[in-house]
């Protein structure tokens, strides 16, 4: 009998370190890999619920973000955009699609090497705004772009 | 069986590497149904890492929201003929596919 408390007690200590290494592990995993993706913020439904989920400030517009996209986009599902932005040390770039069930579309983390530069091709439900936000030196800059759709990217099919 | 194929060209000019990467692949949102109404089971790419030689010079987190058979541009800078350049992706089904070409 007492053998057998000694081993659950053995058992119940060792499991607890396993898990306190673990979560030791990952927090530390966690910090090192800051770019790790955001589940919360890709499911969210709403431009507003993105932001909450990951946390941001106000944006301020900026016309140093230059977003090209068609004006009217044929097949919503590819529609091609081309995103500058002429600030320096930009760190991150978020492409949000406000029309969209999941409006978060991409979450770009930019290395050093990497210039604020980057074509991509989304998905559009519906007309609506593109809305792109940039991260530069700490700071958050934002401008949009409004396209058209003839056919929605997210209809059966 | 799914197709995956990476297409990537790396390009150095006298600012770097425009780097371009066609990744086949469904992007299957989980929202489309087809005729008889059910819906086709979720199925995209969650992240893609751009590395040059050994270092990650750029990540990029995706959603579904992002269009099937993707094409991205890149520029990255400091990049010099014969480096090495690998995009790697991964889905929410646990795939994975790398590809590596020597920048031209």
């Amino acid at each position: 009998m007492s053998d057998r408390r000694d081993f659950l007690v053995l058992a119940t200590a060792a499991s607890l370190a396993r898990l306190l290494a673990s979560a030791g592990l990952l927090a530390s995993a966690g910090l090192a890999r800051a770019g790790e993706r955001d589940v919360h913020a890709f499911s969210a439904g709403s431009p507003e619920s993105v932001y909450a989920a990951l946390g941001l400030s106000a944006p301020v517009e900026s016309a140093a973000i230059v977003i090209q996209a068609p004006d009217v986009a044929e097949n919503g599902a590819q529609v091609p955009l081309e995103v500058t932005v002429n600030l320096p040390r930009v760190q991150r770039i978020l492409l949000i699609g406000e029309g969209n069930r999941f409006p978060l579309l991409a979450d770009i983390r930019l290395g050093e090497r990497s210039k604020p530069w980057l074509e991509a091709k989304v998905k559009l439900a519906e007309s609506s705004r593109i809305r792109v936000i940039a991260e530069a030196d700490g700071r958050l800059y934002t401008a949009t772009r409004d396209v058209r759709v003839i056919v929605g990217g997210c209809l059966p099919g | 069986m799914q197709n995956y194929t990476i297409r990537l060209r790396a390009t150095v000019d006298e600012q770097g590497a425009l780097i371009k990467a066609l990744l086949t692949h469904p992007m299957e949102s989980g929202f489309r149904k087809n005729a008889s109404g059910e819906s086709a089971a979720a199925h995209y790419i969650t992240d893609i890492t751009l590395r040059i030689n050994d270092e990650t010079v750029l990540t990029l987190l995706t959603g579904s929201g992002i269009a099937a058979n993707p094409l991205f541009g890149w520029r990255i800078a400091d990049v010099r003929s014969g480096d090495t350049v690998t995009v790697v992706w991964r889905d929410n089904l646990g795939n994975t596919r790398t590809k590596t070409a020597s920048a031209q």
